[in-house]
């Protein structure tokens, strides 16, 4: 077992944290205290971006290690912004042509991305933006990029002629004999494509702005009258789509309180405020419980590529108790938590937090080790419906969901080609 | 017409030798060579033709014994380019030489393909973990061994009994270091609990999401399912099949020549006893978490989307 | 358990001996179960009627206040209560004795059961005391009848709960492995003593005590553990899943085991044994033949406890004597169980916070806000692997034979 040892601030005397005993490797999906593998090890590896965007990174990634910043929709937007502002000030960093910006983007989501793994939203939003700007620059910077036109232009001839005649998100079978993707992206210049690769980004914003909304506008399909729904925590979609039910329906609701945190205690007074009938439980009632729940509706931190959920700490046994009783788990989340990334069990994009909720230091119990995890992984098998923004899906979908808005070769951030 | 059976044949024969001289690059490499062959060998002079003499090679190869099933899918891959180059309009000759090239390039390609799943499925082995397989796969050893490039884990190989392809697995492993354990087939219940996961190849990827292989896989996926481990599936993508079995009995014909395990040593077996010997087995989509293929990871659901965008 | 029978509930109440108060907001779901408020003067009424023995008054409080609890705990507390009982009891005259000690005993036990409600163990040893009074020879002068009495308790405890747990120790020991990772949950008398003999006979294994609240009894089972030299991992239920893959044991205590096999205990149990299940860990129950019950649980629902609403309020925010909503940095150490409360039902915390948004300890004046406290849950018999007994070990299917051989025996 490998002992991670915390700054003395977040742990203090008597504890020690352990991690996963045994395999190493996944420990590296665990926040690791200093980042690793940077691409330049001896010199800052952001020396090559605009100043500007040196310090916006520098802040945002304060803020995220201080816990500043918890909300991911509010991460997901800060991280649009600062490559809003990296492709507005790129000719700053002598970047002329799209590949050199493509490098750069890389190398800036990189750094984010290494310094929080657990905050998945910010790698999903730098590809959402490589996406865009390979996009724009396949597309001559003549139309605007809109994702749902991905899906639509592979199948067919797209305007760009030549030996390349279909564009599909990545290898596929049918382009197995086509010629290797002849688009240079260092001969292609930026001056024309910035504007149009800016109006994407604002796209995505207004996107995210709206996504609370689009997907509590969906809560009437799903819930019935006379229902009764067991969630826990206190995700803002999942009390939105409640609460747009609610202004229709007549159900109950269940909330278990989600220790340590107690956030399932807030959701449970903010939703019986809003005049939905309430029963706050005990994490440990929840199998007692759920032999009279009708629909099990919960939020997730993020959605693998599997069709897997990265969610609050305890969904894991929320899940299974459903299925015991054949109760369907309905995951509310955002596109802008699709991630292209596999999941390796409890471990991954896994953060271990301070143990003091559980047991102070001045309790005296000496020797302890006290795992906190923030979040658990839910397999997909046990996740009957995925719901965003861009309407329900089957977990087994995800994979297109993923070839429209992300490019395969952005999967891997610190890759970079020529 | 004698003609057309003629350039079958050769076809045929073009795959064999193919094949014999080099097996490291596999069957797949093997059968688009042929069909190229058979493309650089015709007379045709329309599309329509072309596609005529691309459909008999294929007929011709999958009659062939122990071909892969993927040759159906790898002809209308052929037959779907040789359709859409031609609707820019370019002349016949040009149209064939451009297949010619890419067949070739295909054919090598197939062979990077590999290294491609190796270097996409690595990451899925945990550091200090157990990985379990059966019999031989070249895609699921250049896994193993990219992976052993950066961690430490072990193997457990199910023998594979009589043909012990096992073997062949084992001694590859153990020349680049890394532990491994042979056990008997009927031993996979017992050690699976040590696994943290299985990694199989495939001799035919299907529609349905699921997978043909060698007998003894489809076991191994149930196994793996009761015990929660997950049960992966390495494989190029010219392996896709369009298939849709529905059970054990729909898988297409085929008689293995290989000796009946039960009767290693024993002679043949005496009436009124009754030998089985199915040389594959299917596994259907549920038990199958992932596939590594060269055009990435995929769900089950996922390759049942690409075999539908090729052949709809 | 009646209590949405408007019939049952009038007479319960006659029957009462102290007066518990229905709690404010029902919830719907238990409509069939007492709810209460946290009452205090539970003694009152019963110090005033004069009826009820001191021993049993004393015990009813410690009851009610969580100080005597775990199943063993209760159903040795209430027998040796019921032993003073009996041996200071003078019927009057010219009365069939065996009919008056039955029917004070009947108000003792209606006592401790208003205080809180009884077990499924402590309702198998009412009925064993109540079978033994009724079968008493009624020849035999009273003297010799209490000290038969008497006797016969002791012999009941030493049999089935000290020999009975030595056996299971003996027996569950030897199913832990040198290099085991054992998970318990909760506290459980028996599981402490086995973890300890195992320790104390050199195996070297370790252990996580999985707790969750509001009672949180693993931090004081774990403090005893520490204290005796073990290591432990403290996981909480939200830690389980990340924590299951590497437990090879689950060592779980019971209330009770029933006819289908079920297994009743502590609110909790049931998900750790179902995500052991799923881990492929076998759960082993320690369980004492006297705690199984002839009666059958489909869900938790049919038949739980609930609790003091008031539990689910975090610490800080409780209505304890006057320090609703102060500072963390002074609040009560998270063990202690909320002492006297100053405000008995009904009487609603001046929100510290006060303004938009309440807080939980509001909850009584949000009116769509319940708080619902389960003590119990039924663990179905698929997620069990073996019942360790004083008998033996025995797959969960087995119970009901034991049952069966147990009460062809005792005749009952």
């Amino acid at each position: 077992m490998r002992k991670q040892t915390i700054s003395k601030k977040t742990s203090g005397v008597g504890c020690e944290y352990v991690g996963q005993s045994g395999t190493l490797g996944r420990l590296a999906h665990c926040t690791p205290i200093v980042a690793t593998a940077m691409p330049a090890p001896s010199s800052n590896p952001l020396a090559d971006l605009p100043p500007n965007v040196q310090q916006e990174i520098s802040k945002l990634l304060a803020k995220l290690r201080r816990r500043q910043l918890l909300n991911s929709l509010d991460v997901a937007r800060k991280t649009l912004e600062i490559m809003r502002l990296l492709v507005a000030t790129s000719a700053a960093a002598q970047a002329t042509d799209v590949n050199s910006l493509i490098k750069l983007i890389k190398r800036a989501g990189a750094v984010m991305v290494t310094a929080q793994p657990h905050e998945l939203v910010i790698g999903n939003m730098v590809r959402r933006v490589l996406a865009i700007v390979r996009d724009e620059t396949r597309d001559g910077g003549n139309k605007p990029f809109k994702a749902g036109d991905a899906a639509a232009a592979s199948g067919g001839d797209a305007a760009s002629g030549g030996e390349q005649t279909v564009h599909v998100a990545g290898p596929s079978l049918m382009s197995l004999l086509d010629a290797p993707e002849a688009l240079d992206y260092s001969r292609q210049s930026l001056k024309a494509l910035k504007g149009p690769i800016i109006e994407g980004i604002a796209e995505v914003m207004e996107e995210l702005s709206t996504v609370s909304a689009h997907i509590a506008e969906q809560a009437i399909q799903h819930i019935h009258a006379n229902e009764v729904v067991l969630t826990h925590g206190r995700d803002p979609t999942v009390e939105a789509f409640l609460k747009a039910a609610a202004k229709k329906r007549n159900f109950d609701v269940i909330v278990a309180e989600t220790a340590p945190g107690g956030e399932g205690q807030q959701m449970a007074v903010a939703l019986a405020e809003a005049g939905i009938s309430t029963t706050l439980i005990a994490d440990a009632a929840v199998f007692a419980v759920m032999a009279r729940v009708n629909k099990v509706i919960v939020g997730a931190h993020g959605v693998m590529a599997n069709g897997g959920l990265i969610a609050a700490a305890g969904s894991h046994l929320l899940a299974l108790a459903a299925q015991h009783f054949s109760v369907p788990v309905v995951a509310c989340a955002g596109l802008y938590k699709l991630t292209p990334l596999f999941p390796s069990g409890p471990d991954s994009f896994n953060m271990l937090l301070s143990p003091q909720p559980m047991l102070r230091y001045d309790e005296g119990l000496q020797g302890v080790h006290v795992p906190n995890p923030a979040f658990d992984y839910v397999p997909p098998e046990l996740v009957a419906l995925l719901i965003t923004n861009s309407g329900p899906s089957h977990t087994s979908y995800i994979y297109r969901l993923l070839a429209e808005y992300y490019h395969p070769e952005d999967q891997d951030l610190s890759e970079v080609h020529g | 017409m004698p003609a057309v059976s003629k350039a079958a044949s050769k076809a045929a024969a073009a795959y064999t030798s193919f094949l014999a001289e080099d097996p490291v690059a596999g069957p797949s490499a093997a059968a688009i060579k042929a069909l190229t062959e058979s493309i650089k060998g015709s007379s045709a002079t329309t599309i329509m033709g072309l596609s005529e003499v691309l459909r008999e090679a294929g007929a011709a190869l999958s009659s062939l014994r122990d071909a892969p099933m993927s040759i159906a899918s790898l002809c209308e891959l052929f037959v779907r380019f040789i359709t859409r180059t031609a609707l820019e309009a370019r002349d016949f000759d040009d149209i064939r030489r451009l297949l010619i090239e890419r067949g070739e390039m295909l054919a090598r390609t197939t062979i990077e393909a590999r290294s491609k799943i190796a270097k996409i499925g690595a990451p899925f082995v945990d550091a200090g973990g157990v990985v379990l397989t059966l019999g031989y796969s070249r895609c699921v050893v250049a896994l193993l061994l990219a992976a052993a490039k950066t961690k430490h884990f072990s193997v457990i190989v199910a023998e594979s009994h009589p043909q012990g392809d096992g073997h062949t697995t084992a001694q590859q492993l153990a020349q680049a270091g890394v532990p491994v354990t042979m056990v008997e087939d009927a031993a996979v219940a017992y050690v699976m609990t040590r696994c943290q996961m299985v990694l199989c190849g495939a001799e035919a990827v299907l529609e349905s999401g699921g997978v043909i292989n060698k007998t003894g896989t489809y076991q191994m996926a149930i196994v793996a399912h009761a015990f929660k481990k997950p049960f992966y599936i390495a494989s190029e993508s010219t392996k896709f099949a369009r298939l849709f079995p529905l059970s054990q009995n729909d898988l297409p014909e085929h008689e293995s020549a290989r000796e009946h395990a039960a009767f290693v040593g024993r002679g043949p077996p005496p009436p009124p006893l009754i030998a089985e010997k199915p040389s594959r087995d299917y596994t259907p989509p549920n038990y199958v978490q992932l596939l590594f293929t060269d055009l990435g990871v995929l769900t089950p659901s996922a390759v049942s989307d690409e075999l539908i965008k090729l052949f709809d | 358990m009646q209590h949405d029978d408007k019939k049952s509930v009038a007479k319960l109440q006659k029957q009462q001996v102290a007066k518990r108060t229905p709690t404010q907001k029902e919830v719907p779901l238990f409509a069939h179960l007492p709810q209460y408020e946290k009452d205090t003067g539970l003694s009152a009424a019963a110090v005033a009627k004069g009826s009820i023995h001191p021993a049993v008054l004393r015990l009813g409080l410690q009851m009610a206040e969580g100080i005597i609890s775990g199943s063993n705990a209760r159903v040795v507390g209430m027998l040796r209560a019921f032993q003073q009982v009996i041996s200071d009891f003078e019927p009057p005259p010219a009365k069939v004795f065996s009919r008056e000690l039955d029917a004070c005993l009947k108000l003792q036990i209606q006592y401790l059961v208003d205080c809180r409600p009884q077990s499924m163990a402590m309702g198998n040893g009412i009925k064993w005391i109540k079978n033994k009074v009724t079968v008493a020879p009624p020849h035999l002068p009273d003297e010799k009848v209490k000290e038969m009495l008497v006797e016969s308790i002791d012999q009941f405890i030493a049999e089935k709960i000290h020999i009975a747990d030595e056996a299971i120790i003996a027996n569950a020991m030897s199913r832990i492995a040198p290099g085991d990772v054992v998970l318990v949950y909760a506290a459980s008398y028996v599981v402490e003593r086995v973890l300890l003999h195992a320790y104390q006979s050199g195996v070297t294994f370790r252990i996580l005590v999985a707790d969750a609240g509001p009672k949180f009894e693993g931090r004081d089972l774990m403090a005893r553990l520490l204290a005796a030299g073990l290591r432990c991992t403290y996981v909480n239920l939200h830690a389980l899943s990340y924590t299951m893959p590497e437990v090879t044991k689950l060592l779980l205590g019971a209330s009770s085991m029933l006819l289908n096999g079920t297994l009743v205990a502590r609110a909790g149990t049931a998900l750790v044994c179902m995500l052991a299940h799923s881990h492929g860990v076998p759960a082993l129950v320690c369980c004492e033949t006297y705690k199984f019950a002839e009666r059958v649980l489909l869900d938790s629902i049919c038949f739980n406890e609930l609790g003091d609403p008031d539990e689910l309020i975090p610490p800080p925010l409780r209505p304890a004597t006057g320090v609703a909503g102060s500072a963390p940095a002074t609040a009560p150490a998270p063990t202690a169980p909320p002492a006297a409360p100053a405000a008995g039902g009904g009487v609603t915390t001046a929100s510290a916070g006060g303004g938009g948004t309440g807080s939980v300890a509001d909850w009584r004046d949000i009116p769509r806000l319940k708080l619902l406290n389960l003590l119990y849950d039924a663990t179905p018999m698929k997620y069990l692997t073996m019942v360790v007994t004083e008998v033996g070990v025995i797959p969960p299917t087995s119970v009901p034979a034991v049952i069966r051989e147990a009460s062809a025996r005792e005749g009952v």
